[in-house]
């Protein structure tokens, strides 16, 4: 996917590039209202990541900029405003996600995924990685076309893993993503734990390879090497 | 004591004791007078008496004006001339009882000897009358000091009414309330310099305040930008090949460490944000969605745990609040009570038009109650949490007037929530 990143804190937005790159992504970073929006005017980019208060003038007026020239698809708004009315207009202008920072690099990637799946495979949005495979529309998940029935969590789980293959992925950072903003993460840990165990037996039973691999303390990795 | 009060008894007790002996020394000299008065009379009398021509011949009882002569008798001295007057009682055997009366005494001679003579007046009316002016007097004095402690009063409550107005409001005043303080107009200089000089403090109280509000917001927004690029980098030094177990260990202590304070920091922002009353949007919600979505979120923990789960919903319960802080406040006592409830132990939920309960078995608490909604107030078990989960739900109670009650009771810890009667919703 090609993906233009305006962000006007260097660090924040190298860590971003970085990341994205790893994945397979082109991404540019701007720091500015201005090179954002002259980019914006030449080149076409299938996503859009876009922090609200740039020194020279707001990501809402970028993202209206770019809807009304209708070029981009996905656009995901990071932000250090925890505002609610941000929020709201951010996604009324037609903003995919708000992201409130710090975020995970695994939520905007799993972010990021689901938009190139939107955009690239309009109707038949399925999810294919080797023997398994996930229709998002319908919540379900398959090992080697045979159903695997999970919770919702567990279903959510596999997703998130999928979009971030080959990462470690923190404790927090898939409680985050499982309960949101306002879960207590300390608290999910012990069932984190529980929902993978549950999830990889029921991969390993329907016959999947056991991907999801335990880094100790830290997180888990969905291992595909 | 009220000031009115105060001065009233200053007043009271300075009158009475000004007026006391006022009227001390407003009865002797009455009496003096009167004595003076009647002593003329009596000298009067004298030289009458001594003008009758037989005068040393005349009987016990002869009148002169008032006054009456008593019987004449002899001395033998000659030596005191001087006239004596003196208060005496004399037994009046017509009304059978002493009467008073003054008496002049002289002595005087005649030709073979010398006389004492007594002229007498009965002093009962003029005493009557020292006692009814007295009385008067007194009446007038306490009638007086009745008029000036009502008229006290009431001048005192007029021109103290602005002054009680001016408390009334400061004492209302709330900083967090938009609005600034609006004091009476008075005709009073010294009020309208309080005036002016409070409306002054006020102004300046509140700009502080102001700049207070906004430092701290801001610089909680401006701290989540650093976070963001420690939790990122970390993120990224995380997925670096080659990192042995000790690395994994340091790198996630330090991005649960940097997690943490996001965490606070965001927290905070939302106490500031409550605060600040920066959720002004007022919807109709249903207390029972909100709660029922909650409860699904934490479906996983609750059969982890084992939890018995108790919910009873009143049917069609509404209430006119904010949208996002209810979910916070609804959000924040079901995870406090999914947190402190043990294993194998009981939640109960019940919505009534009225208020919501929830209950929890547990042990009780180990500080005062009261403890319980302060910041940073944690259960010594429990260092995971943040201890502002209660300070945000006792935040938004105070926000929309909910009443909340805690108490604890058969070993269940109850947390219920009174609704304000404007925000039950009673149109449907």
């Amino acid at each position: 996917m090609k993906i233009l990143l305006i962000e006007d804190e260097r660090d924040l937005a190298n860590s971003i590039q970085e990341y994205l790159l790893d994945e397979g992504h082109i991404c540019e970073a701007v720091n500015t209202f201005a090179d954002g929006a002259g980019k914006i005017e030449l080149y076409e980019y299938d996503c859009l990541i876009v922090d609200i208060n740039l020194p020279d003038g707001s990501g809402l007026d970028l993202i209206r900029l770019v809807k009304k020239r209708n070029l981009i698809s996905g656009i995901i708004i990071i932000s250090a405003r925890i505002s609610l009315e941000n929020r709201i207009e951010g996604l009324d202008i037609g903003a995919d996600h708000y992201l409130t920072k710090p975020f995970h690099l695994a939520e905007l990637n799993a972010h990021l995924k689901s938009i190139n799946r939107r955009i690239h495979f309009s109707g038949d949005n399925q999810i294919n990685f080797n023997e398994i495979k996930i229709v998002p529309d319908e919540h379900r998940a398959f090992v080697k076309d045979k159903e695997v029935l999970l919770t919702r969590k567990e279903y959510e789980l596999l997703v998130f893993f999928l979009s971030n293959k080959n990462r470690v992925i923190t404790k927090s950072g898939i409680a985050e993503h499982l309960w949101g903003d306002y879960m207590d993460t300390a608290d999910s840990f012990d069932f984190i734990y529980t929902h993978i165990k549950n999830l990889r037996h029921k991969l390993v039973k329907t016959g999947c390879t056991d991907y999801i691999k335990t880094i100790y303390g830290v997180g888990y990795k969905f291992d595909v090497s | 004591m009220k000031l009115s009060t105060r001065t009233s008894l200053n007043f009271l007790s300075i009158a009475l004791f000004t007026f006391l002996f006022a009227l001390i020394a407003f009865y002797y000299t009455l009496r003096t007078q009167v004595d003076r008065y009647i002593n003329n009379e009596l000298l009067k009398a004298k030289e009458a008496f001594f003008q009758k021509p037989d005068s040393h011949s005349i009987d016990a009882g002869f009148y002169i004006g008032a006054c009456q002569v008593m019987p004449i008798k002899s001395v033998s001295t000659l030596l005191d001339t001087a006239v004596r007057f003196q208060d005496t009682l004399i037994f009046h055997s017509q009304v059978g009882k002493f009467l008073p009366y003054r008496q002049m005494k002289f002595i005087t001679s005649t030709k073979e000897n010398a006389l004492e003579i007594r002229i007498i007046r009965p002093l009962e009316e003029t005493d009557q009358l020292i006692v009814n002016i007295f009385l008067l007097m007194t009446l007038l004095v306490i009638v007086l000091i009745i008029a000036l402690l009502i008229t006290n009063k009431y001048s005192s409550h007029q021109i103290w009414k602005n002054f009680y107005k001016t408390l009334d409001k400061l004492n209302r005043f709330d900083l967090n309330a938009q609005g600034d303080l609006d004091l009476p107009i008075t005709d009073i200089q010294e009020f309208d310099d309080l005036k002016s000089v409070l409306m002054r403090m006020s102004k300046r109280i509140a700009g502080d305040y102001l700049k207070m509000k906004e430092y701290t917001e801001n610089a909680s927004h401006e701290i989540q930008t650093p976070l963001a690029i420690i939790n990122a980098k970390l993120e990224l030094l995380l997925q670096s090949k080659n990192l042995t177990e000790k690395d994994y260990k340091l790198i996630a202590d330090s991005y649960d460490a940097s997690n943490r304070l996001a965490r606070l920091n965001k927290t905070l922002i939302l106490l500031t944000r409550i605060e600040n009353h920066q959720f002004p949007e007022i919807e109709t919600v249903s207390p029972k969605n909100i709660i029922e979505r909650h409860l699904e979120n934490y479906e996983e923990l609750i059969q982890s745990k084992e939890l018995e789960l108790v919910v009873a919903f009143e049917p069609n319960v509404t209430l006119k609040i904010n949208p996002y802080l209810s979910d916070i406040l609804f959000l924040n006592l079901i995870k406090n009570a999914v947190r402190h409830t043990l294993p194998r132990g009981s939640i109960e939920i019940r919505l009534t038009n009225q208020q919501f309960e929830i209950v929890n078995s547990g042990a009780p608490l180990k500080v005062e109650a009261e403890k319980l909604f302060h910041r940073f107030y944690k259960s010594s078990d429990s260092k995971k949490s943040l201890g502002l989960g209660l300070a945000i739900v006792k935040k938004i109670t105070e926000l929309f007037g909910i009443e909340i009650l805690y108490f604890y009771q058969e070993n269940k810890h109850h947390v219920m929530l009174k609704f304000p009667s404007e925000a039950i919703n009673r149109d449907e």
